[in-house]
């Protein structure tokens, strides 16, 4: 056998030698690398499998115990059996805690919240908060907020100067449902932008509160910063606000045209005569699409002590200027043959009285 | 604790751990109950047995809710209560709903309690 082994060897070129050891190590190397792939492919299989049917064990004991059959306290003792068999126990059991926690309010809400706090687990969500990935903070913002963990108020609040949007929104929506209000102004100074995106964002989550759990979102209309001033004017026209029309016809004077607009568009909203003052003001210095989106406004108000200031607009010299204007008569009541004697257009009529514009 | 025999309630829910905490909870409170994952073995269940009271999901797979209550009140009886259940709180959703004959509308979340008081004001002619 040697001396066929030293045959073999002895007529390979060093070179040959070379490539069949290279050959050999590769095969090995590749060998390894998929047994390593398939035994990790079958642990993970085994961990997705003990994690559905731990899932499906705890989802059982929790409906059974929302159900009325356990006391807290025996569940408390059968899920610290789980996390002292394996930790990892801890993070599907707070997953199904908020998953469950979303389908209920009242009592079953306040119940997990106990069991949560009874296992423990709380202190998992407030870790997770100072950690270094913002998508853990925000899941566990998320957790604190569904179930009203109020001692974790001021975690949020020094988080609250993150300048991930997605957190911050989080952020900002679960103290708003924690009922602390106490963020309002530092969130407006840690945070001058607030993009259209995230008011809407914002505007939808407040929406699900009731009226009482809201913030006063009015002391935005003097914030120094004009994406807040935005915010609050949009959520005072959300929200019915006629007490705020004074303030919000003040901002008809604001720098920023963006703000100018909003607060026209709150005022066709709200229809108002306490509004009438602030736009006549306005239009006689407005120039543009902000006079004749004001013109338009005007006649929403539909108020008869308008007509003459809007008849003096239908002789402007801007043809747009013109429309408005008459669109705006016609908003407050005139009739086609009052309109008609207003404007020597009769382009204009035919055009506002077409119907295929409604 | 009242306890109700012989009285069955059809729960359809595609929400697993709504439909077991509810099946609990009332079977706890001594009703029969008849559980559906979605909206075709809720109608299945309904044209083999009539229950007292139905509670249904209004988004399921399948057949959603609306045509649950559309089919109880058409084909059964008028006098079966139906609680709608829902996620949304729509006007519309809740219009159209009362307008195919439903007898409640519980916007979920809900209060397991509140919902078992509802369901014994319903069957208390039962």
């Amino acid at each position: 056998m040697a001396k066929l082994g030293n045959y073999w060897v002895d007529v390979l070129s060093p070179f040959q030698l070379f490539l069949i050891t290279l050959v050999a190590i590769l095969g090995f190397t590749a060998l390894s690398l998929v047994t390593h792939t398939f035994v990790l492919v079958l642990i993970r299989r085994r961990r997705r499998r003990w994690a559905g049917s731990l899932q499906a064990r705890i989802e059982d004991e929790i409906s059974i115990w929302l159900g009325g059959d356990y006391s807290t306290q025996e569940l408390v003792t059968t899920f610290w059996e789980e996390l002292t068999k394996d930790r990892r126990a801890g993070a599907i059991i707070i997953n199904v805690i908020f998953a469950t926690s979303k389908l209920f309010r009242g009592e079953g809400q306040s119940a997990l919240r106990e069991l949560l706090t009874g296992l423990n687990l709380d202190r998992i969500c407030y870790k997770l908060l100072k950690s270094g990935h913002w998508y853990q903070q925000a899941y566990a913002t998320r957790i604190i907020s569904q179930l009203q963990m109020l001692p974790a108020l001021p975690l949020l609040k020094r988080r609250l100067k993150t300048k991930n949007t997605t957190l911050r929104l989080e952020l900002i929506i679960a103290l708003v449902s924690l009922g602390d209000q106490t963020w309002l102004q530092e969130v407006e100074d840690t945070n001058a932008r607030l993009s259209d995106w995230e008011q809407i964002l914002l505007l939808e989550r407040f929406r699900r509160l009731d009226t009482h759990q809201l913030p006063p979102f009015d002391r935005w209309l003097t914030s120094a910063h004009a994406d807040w001033i935005l915010f609050s004017i949009r959520l005072c026209q959300h929200y019915n606000r006629l007490d705020k029309v004074t303030e919000m016809g003040q901002l008809l004077e604001h720098e920023d045209e963006r703000v100018q607009i909003a607060v026209l568009n709150a005022f066709a909203y709200l229809t108002s005569p306490e509004t009438i003052p602030f736009l006549t003001d306005y239009i006689r210095q407005a120039t543009g699409d902000r006079l004749t989106c004001a013109l338009k406004v005007l006649g929403k108000q539909g108020d008869a002590d308008v007509i003459d200031l809007l008849k003096s607009y239908t002789q402007h010299a801007d043809p747009k200027v013109q429309l408005s204007a008459l669109a705006a008569l016609k908003e407050t009541g005139l009739s086609k043959d009052e309109l008609q004697r207003v404007t020597s257009d009769p382009r204009y009529i035919d055009h506002l009285f077409d119907p295929k514009r409604t | 604790m009242q306890r109700v025999p012989a009285t069955t309630i059809l729960i359809a829910e595609d929400e697993a751990l709504v439909l077991k905490m509810l099946s609990y909870r009332l079977q706890k409170e001594g009703y029969t109950v008849i559980t559906a994952n979605d909206g075709r073995q809720a109608l299945d269940s309904l044209r083999t047995s009539t229950p007292d009271l139905v509670i249904t999901d209004l988004m399921m797979p399948y057949h959603n809710g609306l045509e649950i209550l559309e089919y109880v009140k058409k084909f059964l009886s008028t006098r079966i209560p139906v609680i709608v259940l829902s996620a949304s709180g729509q006007e519309q959703t809740v219009l159209k709903a009362f307008s195919l004959g439903a007898d409640d509308f519980a916007l979920k979340p809900f209060s397991p309690n509140e919902l078992v008081s509802r369901i014994r004001r319903h069957l208390g002619g039962i």
